[in-house]
Protein backbone atom coordinates (compact mmCIF):
# COMPACT_ATOMS: atom_id res chain seq x y z
CA UNK A 1 0.00 0.00 0.00
CA UNK A 2 2.78 2.22 0.31
CA UNK A 3 2.90 2.45 -3.44
CA UNK A 4 -0.26 3.59 -2.93
CA UNK A 5 1.23 6.62 -1.34
CA UNK A 6 -0.10 5.55 1.85
CA UNK A 7 1.94 5.61 5.12
CA UNK A 8 2.62 2.95 7.44
CA UNK A 9 2.00 3.41 11.27
CA UNK A 10 1.46 1.84 14.16
CA UNK A 11 -1.86 2.85 15.30
CA UNK A 12 -0.82 3.42 19.06
CA UNK A 13 2.07 5.89 17.89
CA UNK A 14 -0.72 7.57 15.61
CA UNK A 15 -2.96 7.79 18.20
CA UNK A 16 -1.07 10.01 20.31
CA UNK A 17 0.42 12.52 18.11
CA UNK A 18 -1.77 12.57 14.85
CA UNK A 19 -0.85 16.28 13.98
CA UNK A 20 2.39 15.10 12.70
CA UNK A 21 1.09 12.32 10.10
CA UNK A 22 -1.11 13.42 6.69
CA UNK A 23 -4.21 12.10 5.78
CA UNK A 24 -3.30 8.93 3.86
CA UNK A 25 -2.85 6.54 6.08
CA UNK A 26 -2.98 2.09 6.81
CA UNK A 27 -2.43 2.52 10.56
CA UNK A 28 -1.19 -1.22 12.12
CA UNK A 29 -2.65 -3.11 15.52
CA UNK A 30 -5.78 -1.37 15.96
CA UNK A 31 -7.70 -1.87 18.98
CA UNK A 32 -11.17 -2.67 19.31
CA UNK A 33 -13.92 -3.84 22.09
CA UNK A 34 -15.01 -7.62 21.02
CA UNK A 35 -18.62 -8.46 21.21
CA UNK A 36 -17.33 -10.58 24.94
CA UNK A 37 -16.32 -7.08 25.63
CA UNK A 38 -12.54 -8.19 25.92
CA UNK A 39 -9.80 -6.09 24.34
CA UNK A 40 -9.59 -7.08 20.30
CA UNK A 41 -6.56 -6.10 18.21
CA UNK A 42 -6.99 -5.93 14.10
CA UNK A 43 -4.43 -6.00 11.54
CA UNK A 44 -4.90 -2.22 9.65
CA UNK A 45 -7.11 0.65 9.71
CA UNK A 46 -6.90 2.22 5.99
CA UNK A 47 -7.37 6.11 6.33
CA UNK A 48 -7.95 8.33 3.14
CA UNK A 49 -9.09 11.70 2.94
CA UNK A 50 -8.43 11.66 -0.85
CA UNK A 51 -10.60 8.81 -1.23
CA UNK A 52 -12.90 9.33 1.96
CA UNK A 53 -12.31 6.13 3.14
CA UNK A 54 -11.79 4.63 6.17
CA UNK A 55 -12.16 0.77 6.81
CA UNK A 56 -10.52 -1.39 8.84
CA UNK A 57 -9.20 -4.57 7.45
CA UNK A 58 -9.03 -7.72 9.30
CA UNK A 59 -6.69 -10.39 8.05
CA UNK A 60 -7.27 -14.27 8.04
CA UNK A 61 -4.94 -16.68 6.92
CA UNK A 62 -5.08 -20.85 7.08
CA UNK A 63 -2.01 -22.51 6.33
CA UNK A 64 -2.94 -25.96 6.72
CA UNK A 65 -6.36 -27.47 8.28
CA UNK A 66 -7.58 -26.79 11.63
CA UNK A 67 -9.94 -24.76 13.50
CA UNK A 68 -9.35 -21.16 12.83
CA UNK A 69 -12.30 -21.34 10.40
CA UNK A 70 -14.65 -22.59 13.38
CA UNK A 71 -13.65 -18.87 14.55
CA UNK A 72 -15.35 -17.04 11.14
CA UNK A 73 -18.78 -16.45 12.61
CA UNK A 74 -16.99 -15.07 15.75
CA UNK A 75 -15.47 -12.53 13.35
CA UNK A 76 -18.37 -12.37 11.65
CA UNK A 77 -20.85 -11.27 14.30
CA UNK A 78 -17.40 -9.15 15.52
CA UNK A 79 -17.99 -7.37 12.22
CA UNK A 80 -21.10 -6.04 12.57
CA UNK A 81 -21.58 -5.92 16.30
CA UNK A 82 -18.35 -4.82 17.61
CA UNK A 83 -15.93 -2.78 15.11
CA UNK A 84 -16.88 0.70 15.17
CA UNK A 85 -16.01 1.56 11.19
CA UNK A 86 -18.94 1.14 9.06
CA UNK A 87 -16.54 -0.69 6.55
CA UNK A 88 -14.81 -3.34 7.29
CA UNK A 89 -13.09 -5.63 4.95
CA UNK A 90 -12.03 -9.35 5.89
CA UNK A 91 -9.23 -10.48 3.57
CA UNK A 92 -8.86 -14.08 3.39
CA UNK A 93 -6.57 -16.60 1.91
CA UNK A 94 -4.62 -19.49 1.98
CA UNK A 95 -5.31 -23.40 1.60
CA UNK A 96 -6.24 -24.31 4.80
CA UNK A 97 -9.93 -23.56 5.09
CA UNK A 98 -12.53 -26.08 5.31
CA UNK A 99 -14.97 -26.63 2.55
CA UNK A 100 -17.30 -24.48 3.03
CA UNK A 101 -15.77 -21.95 5.58
CA UNK A 102 -15.43 -19.59 3.35
CA UNK A 103 -18.29 -19.89 1.04
CA UNK A 104 -20.70 -19.74 4.78
CA UNK A 105 -19.22 -16.23 5.33
CA UNK A 106 -19.56 -14.95 1.88
CA UNK A 107 -23.09 -15.62 2.29
CA UNK A 108 -23.60 -14.22 5.71
CA UNK A 109 -22.72 -10.95 4.25
CA UNK A 110 -24.23 -11.34 1.94
CA UNK A 111 -27.77 -12.16 3.46
CA UNK A 112 -26.51 -9.74 6.33
CA UNK A 113 -27.27 -12.98 8.12
CA UNK A 114 -27.54 -11.72 12.64
CA UNK A 115 -28.08 -7.39 11.64
CA UNK A 116 -30.49 -5.60 13.07
CA UNK A 117 -32.13 -2.23 11.97
CA UNK A 118 -28.67 -0.40 14.05
CA UNK A 119 -25.85 -2.08 11.85
CA UNK A 120 -27.53 -3.65 8.48
CA UNK A 121 -25.83 -0.69 7.06
CA UNK A 122 -22.62 -1.71 7.63
CA UNK A 123 -20.31 -2.44 4.53
CA UNK A 124 -18.69 -5.49 4.61
CA UNK A 125 -16.17 -6.78 2.22
CA UNK A 126 -15.09 -10.64 1.90
CA UNK A 127 -11.63 -10.66 -0.37
CA UNK A 128 -9.61 -13.35 -1.45
CA UNK A 129 -5.43 -11.50 -1.89
CA UNK A 130 -6.12 -11.61 -5.35
CA UNK A 131 -9.92 -9.77 -5.12
CA UNK A 132 -7.71 -7.22 -2.94
CA UNK A 133 -5.28 -6.31 -5.59
CA UNK A 134 -7.70 -5.87 -8.17
CA UNK A 135 -9.76 -3.66 -5.37
CA UNK A 136 -6.34 -1.78 -4.66
CA UNK A 137 -5.43 -1.09 -8.34
CA UNK A 138 -9.49 -0.34 -9.15
CA UNK A 139 -9.88 1.78 -6.28
CA UNK A 140 -6.64 4.19 -5.88
CA UNK A 141 -5.51 4.37 -9.43
CA UNK A 142 -8.89 6.62 -9.96
CA UNK B 1 10.37 -17.98 34.83
CA UNK B 2 9.50 -18.07 38.33
CA UNK B 3 5.99 -19.67 39.17
CA UNK B 4 5.01 -16.41 40.53
CA UNK B 5 5.34 -14.33 37.85
CA UNK B 6 3.78 -16.65 35.24
CA UNK B 7 0.93 -17.00 38.04
CA UNK B 8 1.27 -12.91 37.58
CA UNK B 9 1.13 -13.28 33.84
CA UNK B 10 -1.86 -15.88 33.12
CA UNK B 11 -3.57 -13.74 35.73
CA UNK B 12 -3.44 -10.68 33.84
CA UNK B 13 -6.47 -9.97 31.67
CA UNK B 14 -4.63 -8.02 28.92
CA UNK B 15 -2.42 -10.89 28.90
CA UNK B 16 -4.95 -13.23 28.21
CA UNK B 17 -6.26 -10.89 25.33
CA UNK B 18 -2.55 -10.43 24.06
CA UNK B 19 -2.43 -14.31 24.37
CA UNK B 20 -5.10 -15.01 22.43
CA UNK B 21 -4.01 -12.77 19.48
CA UNK B 22 -0.95 -14.33 19.08
CA UNK B 23 -2.79 -18.30 19.31
CA UNK B 24 -4.78 -17.06 16.93
CA UNK B 25 -2.38 -15.62 14.84
CA UNK B 26 0.16 -18.89 15.63
CA UNK B 27 -2.56 -21.14 14.88
CA UNK B 28 -3.35 -19.65 11.10
CA UNK B 29 0.43 -19.44 10.31
CA UNK B 30 2.06 -22.92 11.63
CA UNK B 31 2.02 -25.84 9.35
CA UNK B 32 0.62 -29.69 10.14
CA UNK B 33 4.37 -30.45 11.94
CA UNK B 34 4.49 -27.78 13.79
CA UNK B 35 0.51 -27.99 14.69
CA UNK B 36 1.18 -31.74 15.53
CA UNK B 37 3.92 -31.45 17.76
CA UNK B 38 2.28 -28.70 19.99
CA UNK B 39 -1.24 -30.58 20.20
CA UNK B 40 -0.03 -34.47 20.33
CA UNK B 41 3.77 -33.83 21.48
CA UNK B 42 4.72 -36.11 18.57
CA UNK B 43 3.67 -36.79 14.91
CA UNK B 44 3.42 -40.44 16.65
CA UNK B 45 1.64 -39.63 19.18
CA UNK B 46 -1.12 -38.19 16.49
CA UNK B 47 -1.43 -41.48 14.55
CA UNK B 48 -1.63 -43.70 18.06
CA UNK B 49 -4.43 -41.35 19.54
CA UNK B 50 -5.88 -40.52 16.09
CA UNK B 51 -6.81 -44.27 16.09
CA UNK B 52 -7.37 -44.87 19.89
CA UNK B 53 -10.13 -42.57 20.37
CA UNK B 54 -11.49 -42.76 17.12
CA UNK B 55 -14.27 -40.42 17.58
CA UNK B 56 -15.18 -40.08 14.39
CA UNK B 57 -15.59 -43.72 13.60
CA UNK B 58 -13.13 -43.20 10.65
CA UNK B 59 -11.80 -46.02 8.46
CA UNK B 60 -8.35 -46.05 9.16
CA UNK B 61 -5.85 -47.54 7.49
CA UNK B 62 -2.82 -46.16 9.28
CA UNK B 63 -0.10 -49.26 9.89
Amino acid sequence: MSGKGFELVKYRVWVKNQEKYGKELLLENVPFTKIYEHKGNTEFLLLSEKYKLKIRIECKWQQVAGSVDEKLPYLYLNTIEAMPENSIMILIDGLGWKTGAIKWLKDAVKQKKYTTEENKHKEILVFSLTDFFTWANKTFNQ
Amino acid sequence: MKNNELIELIENPDFIDYYSYKEDKWLQDANWEEKLIAVFGSIENAVNEFKKDDVFNSKINLK
